[in-house]
């Protein structure tokens, strides 16, 4: 069991994370082709616009859902919506942010423009403290839209007419992911812009400069497009809840701070923190980069049901930074 | 799980007025007199019969005589010694239907439906001067809504056909990435099979009415085989282009053969075969949107934002500079 232990511990979890990211990339953006459907409820970006996706993403499910009167919710209507987040949580708790940092199609592409941006020689880029407080707000603001443009859609707010069905499913008529992943399949058929009607037009040229953003801010920003990401604000609703954790014993942390240089996100409570057990916040994609950059042995912990599958220690911090005492650490 | 249910045999003493009017079919677009009790259900905006609130729907479907789609007439009366009507469906229960005269015409009901895939057969059979003439009038119907999920839907993508129940059917070949989504659009070349007891049927002449009357005849290939390429009919005259008009099509196909035989004890000496059906398509995308201007939009967005980070990088660092302390100062 030890010896277990300390194979994990001194493996290196960016390869691991590497692979893994690779054969879920293949699974959800190529496994409609082998007539895979994993679920349409899967807490990441499977894109249904991807004509060969493997798996669809719940936001567009619960746009969709929410895409009926206030009469149908109270009814039947709000039973399928329980029964989607239902199983929506099935699957989000065994790996809690984990979807984002492992299996999200959108995140790996993030990666890879971030790595080309690295081989490019480019410097990245860090939002300062009081920006990042401000931007990560916009998450939650998506997500109160999605919901809120669906119902209206149906509904009528303070006596205002409905909401243009061109708007519908309104989060994937800006989601980058639209335009970016089916292009992984040979389909450009999202890489349009829509002139049948103004809400098109403006609703598609709104993806194009996002997309545009998106591909910019991935190359400068590490994750650029995660602090923004609605799905990661529904995730922290029910993190707190999940089996997959990452936590901290603030009495073994030395406050150095590897932890939080190392998060691709940009995170500073990772390394300030030093009384919250549950480290997890809603920026969190649950790399595991920090527990693999922390030399202070189980002070950062990866857990699944309590049990500590991956602990910072020392040794494991050496050998994955191929570091003795007189080489220079590189983070 | 898919099951055949026979309807009940019916023997209909109500002949035409003597005229030939022309093909029947079964269409999706009631009478103007019904309209306002029907309204469009699930992605496929099938005519369903307004209801309270959601679950199963009642399906409607009206008998038009004529081979113009926006012209043809709806009978209030039929002209076959006998009409059998069968439904194939991915549904496990038993689909309750109803051919019955409503104002307007006839109308055929498909009660109750969930999500599913619901093939309506009327075979109508009559028999004058030795000819026996066997009318196959087909609908193609799936009932799905985006709200109810995918997965029990992703199955029922077909094709479904009749087989050797079917004296002559036409069955649409699914399309490259088909799914629940999928319509037919302007500009597509369209594939049908023709089948005759669940065989190819070639050499048979089809031929396919779009909505505002432009007709192609063609003969299908030895493996039963005929392919359409729909045109654009798109005639709007608002400002803003109606993506989601939906327009239909109606087929037939046709042949006499030399099979004899009996036929409700008179004799017949030739049998002619025709089977029609109608479904959707819509205006292509491609019309509205562009490509082009997508990815200038995308370029120009990259362009502008690359700028801009450069020039703030530019204003925001400092050359190097050297500050030399004395602990003497």
């Amino acid at each position: 069991m030890k010896k277990i232990s300390a194979f994990l511990n001194n493996g290196n979890i960016n390869r691991f994370r590497t692979i893994v990211q690779i054969l879920t990339f293949i699974l959800l953006m190529y496994g409609g082709l082998a007539h895979i459907s994993i679920s349409e409820r899967i807490p990441t970006f499977a894109c249904p616009y991807n004509p060969a996706s493997g798996g669809t993403c719940y936001l567009i499910a619960i746009q969709h859902q929410f895409h009926t009167t206030f009469a149908n919710l109270a009814s039947f209507s709000g039973i399928a919506i329980l029964k989607g987040l239902g199983l929506f949580l099935v699957f989000f708790l065994f790996l809690n942010k984990a979807w984002c940092g492992f299996v999200c199609p959108l995140g790996t592409i993030q990666d890879w423009i971030t790595g080309l941006r690295r081989k490019m020689g480019f410097r990245f880029a860090r939002y300062e403290d009081n920006n990042f407080k401000r931007l990560k707000a916009i998450k939650y603001i998506l997500l109160v839209l999605l919901i809120g443009i669906s119902l209206s859609m149906s509904n009528s707010f303070f006596g205002l007419p409905h909401a243009s069905h061109d708007m519908s499913s309104p989060f994937c008529q800006v989601c980058p992911g639209r335009t970016v992943l089916p292009l992984f399949a040979g389909d450009t058929s999202q890489l349009v812009i829509d002139f049948s009607s103004t809400t098109t037009l403006v609703m598609s040229a709104l993806r194009m400069i996002v997309t545009g953003l998106f591909l910019v801010g991935a190359f400068v920003k590490k994750r650029f497009f995660c602090l923004f990401c609605p799905m990661s604000a529904l995730q922290y609703i029910f993190s707190k809840f999940a089996f997959l954790r990452l936590t901290k014993d603030g009495d073994k942390c030395t406050t150095c701070g590897n932890c939080s240089r190392v998060c691709d996100v940009g995170i500073k409570e990772i390394a300030d923190d030093v009384v919250s057990k549950n480290i997890v916040t809603d920026d969190c994609m649950m790399c595991f980069k920090c527990v693999g950059a922390c030399p202070e042995k189980d002070c950062l912990k990866v857990t699944f049901t309590k049990i500590p599958v991956f602990t910072a220690t020392e040794e494991g911090f050496f050998k994955r930074y191929d570091a003795d005492e007189n080489k220079e650490i590189k983070i | 799980m898919k099951s055949i249910i026979l309807g009940l045999l019916l023997s209909v003493s109500v002949l035409f007025s003597g005229t030939d009017t022309g093909v029947l079919w079964l269409s999706q677009i009631p009478p103007q007199e019904r309209a306002g009790q029907i309204k469009p259900a699930g992605m496929h905006r099938l005519p369903s019969i307004k209801q309270r609130g959601r679950g199963p729907v009642t399906l409607a479907l009206w008998l038009r005589q004529g081979e113009s789609v926006l012209e043809a007439d709806y009978p209030d009366q039929l002209g076959f010694d006998s009409l059998e009507t069968i439904i194939l469906t991915s549904a496990a229960e038993p689909i309750r239907h109803e051919l019955s005269k409503v104002a307007g015409g006839l109308e055929l009901q498909l009660k109750g439906l969930g999500e599913g895939f619901y093939n309506t057969y009327l075979l109508g059979k009559t028999i004058e001067n030795k000819t026996l003439e066997v009318l196959t009038i087909q609908a193609e119907l799936m009932n799905h809504s985006c709200r109810n999920g995918h997965e029990h839907v992703s199955r029922n993508l077909g094709p479904y056909y009749g087989g050797e129940n079917i004296p002559l059917e036409i069955v649409r070949t699914r399309v490259q990435w088909e799914d629940y989504h999928t319509f037919i659009t302007s500009g597509d070349i369209v594939e049908y099979q023709l089948l005759k007891y669940g065989q190819p049927a070639p050499g048979v002449k089809v031929t396919l009415s779009t909505h505002h009357g432009w007709q192609k005849s063609k003969l299908t290939d030895a493996e039963g085989l005929v392919r359409f390429e729909f045109i654009g009919e798109y005639f709007g005259k608002d400002k803003e282009f109606h993506n989601r008009d939906i327009y239909h099509y109606l087929l037939v196909a046709e042949f006499t053969a030399q099979d004899s035989g009996v036929f409700q004890n008179q004799a017949y000496q030739t049998v002619k075969y025709q089977t029609t059906v109608s479904e959707k398509y819509r205006p292509a995308a491609e019309i509205y949107t562009s490509t082009v201007w997508g990815l200038v939009t995308i370029l120009f967005t990259m362009m502008i934002i690359s700028l801009g980070i450069f020039v703030y990088r530019k204003k925001t660092s400092h050359d190097y500079r050297e500050i030399v302390f004395s602990e003497k100062d």
